[in-house]
């Protein structure tokens, strides 16, 4: 029937539009993809498509709720916020590095290309390297952290420092291709095992971690680190001075790395506290989180704050243990299969766990999931905290719109007025509910407790209301979204009164009509067989359309199967059912 | 996008006038009617809406079509009119009441 086809018609032109959303919104990732393939480098391709995946996946999931268009441009937003704010953060970094880090064997040129590309890919290796960095607070891998955070600076610097991007890249690039070419890097910084590890986790964060998310949490880290790199900044220097004398100035580019890194780490993981930051502060940063994102972690924002502190402390002190425990509470499990790889793992697993985190943060799905994937990660004492955090808020999120729900779905069986006073005042009885209890009770009890407790007037109102006769009439919802979708074009809510009215006169109408026809049948029930006489009066039903196809077309399945008899598997239609 | 219209309410429809019993599915059938008749509903008043070059349809444009269509729904029924022709057919004889 051409009703059908209309509906089938409405799904794909809806479907189509999204599509289009899709692409136009995503030319991003697309360029990730395609530059990803351009690369020679097999490892390269092989996180990009990772993680051009990851991204991918995040957008889809984030574009679900509709939130496509912020989820871009917060992530285009995040990209250049997080890159300038990463310049002022590793200027003094990149700088240190360009000196002592000229013998990296990359070509600069070639790495520049690369890098470029993978700029996403490296924000995320490189913010994690420094991040891992950081917490050890060692010498080691003194040739990876200076390329990682002169990759990143040079990211971001590229204008400024050519050398300092050739370090930089040959660390990215060197990262993912191979941890051999690391690991002649680290020939120059005595210690071959950090650049193992800095090598793994800069695998594993971009492998794991979409550029999106590393990009976040450089932003995060930017952010964050603005105000901590403050802290950090004197701690580095500390470091600095201090291992200068030791070893070679990579160690101390290294410390600032490892700074830096803390900062980052840090800032990665207290990411759901940064993302929310970022949403004040920064316009793209917030948005991308979503809203659901943003309301866990603007719940958990507060006791963010301490533990990042503590965290902060912790880089210094050891740093390692927390980084790990963030990752561990991302989601991809890369990271931990790399770990194995590298001992010491507690600096790659955290930047991995803190890209993850990131991730999940961004996905907003991963927060649960961050727990389930370290494995091998260490301390989980700032991770625990986080995770405690995130799941905190969101559990409360979860909660908080299930009362809602529940709550509004008991209005809206009752009539829509009573339903919709209901559902005012259970709103925001609710919130006060939710705020104020925030651990996981039975939703229902607690409705039950808050709605008798704190709102007898309302109470008052609502059931005297509901009486009235005026206000029957179906759910504002239910007739708004039927009439949308029949209506293919949009609808300006304030029809919902005039419509009010129209389906009181048809049902008054429809009763009346039902009325005579049964009785017409000497019967004192209406039955469906009036409904049916009543649609071919009405026109709907003629001799080439019966009644099933209609029935089929509009109601949902349970209806369908109560409407229609099914035959049995004896082959037997019994009419009865019918009835 | 079918969802459940809530029977209950729907019932309640029904019976308010009349003291009349409703069958056991009847009121799905009366869902299903409501569905079609929003339908058409909508769809003449998106056509309305057209007409005024407007992408939303707004309230002027639905009371306009129900005021024509509830006429001619209730004329439809009371002279028994089957076929949709014959229907607007009588709605142009009684001067579209």
């Amino acid at each position: 029937m051409h009703d059908r086809g209309i509906l089938i018609e409405c799904d794909s032109s809806l479907f189509s539009v999204s599509g289009l959303n899709l692409t136009l919104k995503t030319p991003f990732v697309e360029k990730r993809i395609e530059r990803a393939g351009l690369q020679r480098k097999v490892s390269n391709r092989r996180l990009q498509s990772v993680d051009a995946f990851d991204e991918a996946v995040q957008r889809c999931l984030e574009q679900c709720p509709n939130q496509d268009q912020s989820v871009f441009q917060d992530g285009k937003t995040l990209e250049d916020s997080s890159w300038q704010k990463f310049t002022l953060g590793l200027s003094d970094v990149t700088e240190l590095y360009v000196q002592s880090k000229k013998d990296d064997t990359m070509g600069p040129s070639a790495e520049k290309e690369r890098e470029h590309e993978l700029e996403k890919a490296r924000d995320i290796p490189v913010s994690e390297p420094l991040i891992q960095e950081e917490k050890d607070h060692e010498m080691e891998s003194q040739d990876e952290e200076e390329v990682v955070p002169s990759s990143q600076e040079d990211v971001y610097l590229r204008a400024e420092d050519d050398i300092v991007l050739a370090p930089t890249q040959a660390m990215t690039e060197s990262l993912p291709e191979s941890h051999d070419v690391e690991l002649q890097d680290r020939e120059f910084v005595e210690e071959v095992e950090i650049g193992n590890v800095v090598e793994i986790e800069y695998e594993n964060v971009v492998e794991t971690e979409d550029q999106e998310v590393v990009e976040i949490e450089d932003e995060n880290a930017e952010e964050v680190g603005d105000e901590e790199v403050e802290d950090e900044n004197a701690e580095e220097v500390e470091n600095e001075n201090a291992e200068e004398f030791e070893d070679k100035n990579a160690e101390e580019v290294e410390d600032e790395e490892v700074v830096e890194a803390d900062l980052e780490y840090n800032d990665t993981s207290q990411y759901p506290e940064r993302i929310t930051r970022r949403a004040h502060r920064s316009e793209g940063g917030g948005a991308v989180l979503g809203i659901p994102g943003t309301t866990r972690v603007t719940k958990s924002f507060g006791a963010g704050l301490n533990p990042r502190e503590k965290d902060l402390l912790d880089f210094v002190d050891e740093g390692r243990e927390s980084l790990q425990d963030i990752p561990d509470e991302e989601r991809e499990p890369l990271g931990s299969p790399e770990f194995p790889q590298l001992h010491p793992a507690a600096e790659l697993s955290t930047p991995e766990q803190r890209s993850q985190q990131h991730e999940a943060s961004l996905a907003e799905e991963d927060v649960p999931e961050l727990a389930e994937d370290d494995d091998a990660q260490e301390e989980p004492n700032q991770s625990e905290e986080e995770e405690l955090m995130d799941s905190e808020p969101a559990n409360h999120s979860p909660e908080f719109p299930q009362e809602e729900e529940e709550e509004e779905e008991d209005d809206d069986d009752d009539d829509a007025l009573s339903a919709e006073l209901s559902m005012k005042t259970p709103a925001f009885v609710r919130q006060k509910r939710v705020f104020a209890s925030r651990t996981a009770q039975t939703t229902p009890t607690v409705l039950k407790e808050v709605n008798s407790g704190p709102a007898p007037q309302v109470a008052k109102r609502a059931p005297r209301q509901k009486r009235q006769t005026g206000v029957d009439v179906l759910p504002k919802s239910y007739v708004m979204s039927v009439f949308k979708h029949f209506a293919k074009t949009k609808v300006a809510s304030d029809v919902y009164p005039a419509i009010n009215e129209i389906l009181k006169k048809y049902f008054e109408r429809l009763a009346d009509d039902l009325e005579a026809y049964a009785a017409h049948a000497k019967r004192k029930t209406i039955e469906v067989e009036d409904f049916e006489l009543l649609m071919r009066r009405q026109g709907f039903v003629t001799d080439t359309t019966p009644v099933n196809i209609l029935i089929e077309k509009y109601l949902p399945m349970e209806y369908r199967k109560l409407l229609i008899p099914v035959a049995t598997s004896g082959n037997k239609v019994i009419p009865k059912q019918r009835r | 996008m079918s969802k459940k219209a809530p029977r209950a309410a729907l019932k309640l429809h029904m019976k308010k006038n009349t003291n009349i019993r409703i069958g056991k599915n009847a009121d799905l059938m009366a869902q299903l009617n409501l569905l079609v008749v929003l339908h058409r509903l909508a769809e003449e008043s998106r056509v309305k809406a057209f007409e005024e070059k407007s992408a939303t349809i707004k309230v002027h444009h639905v009371r306009a079509v129900a005021k024509r269509s509830h006429d001619g729904l209730s004329q439809l029924n009371m002279l028994g009119i089957t076929c949709f022709t014959e229907f607007r057919r009588r709605l142009v004889q009684h001067g579209r009441l």
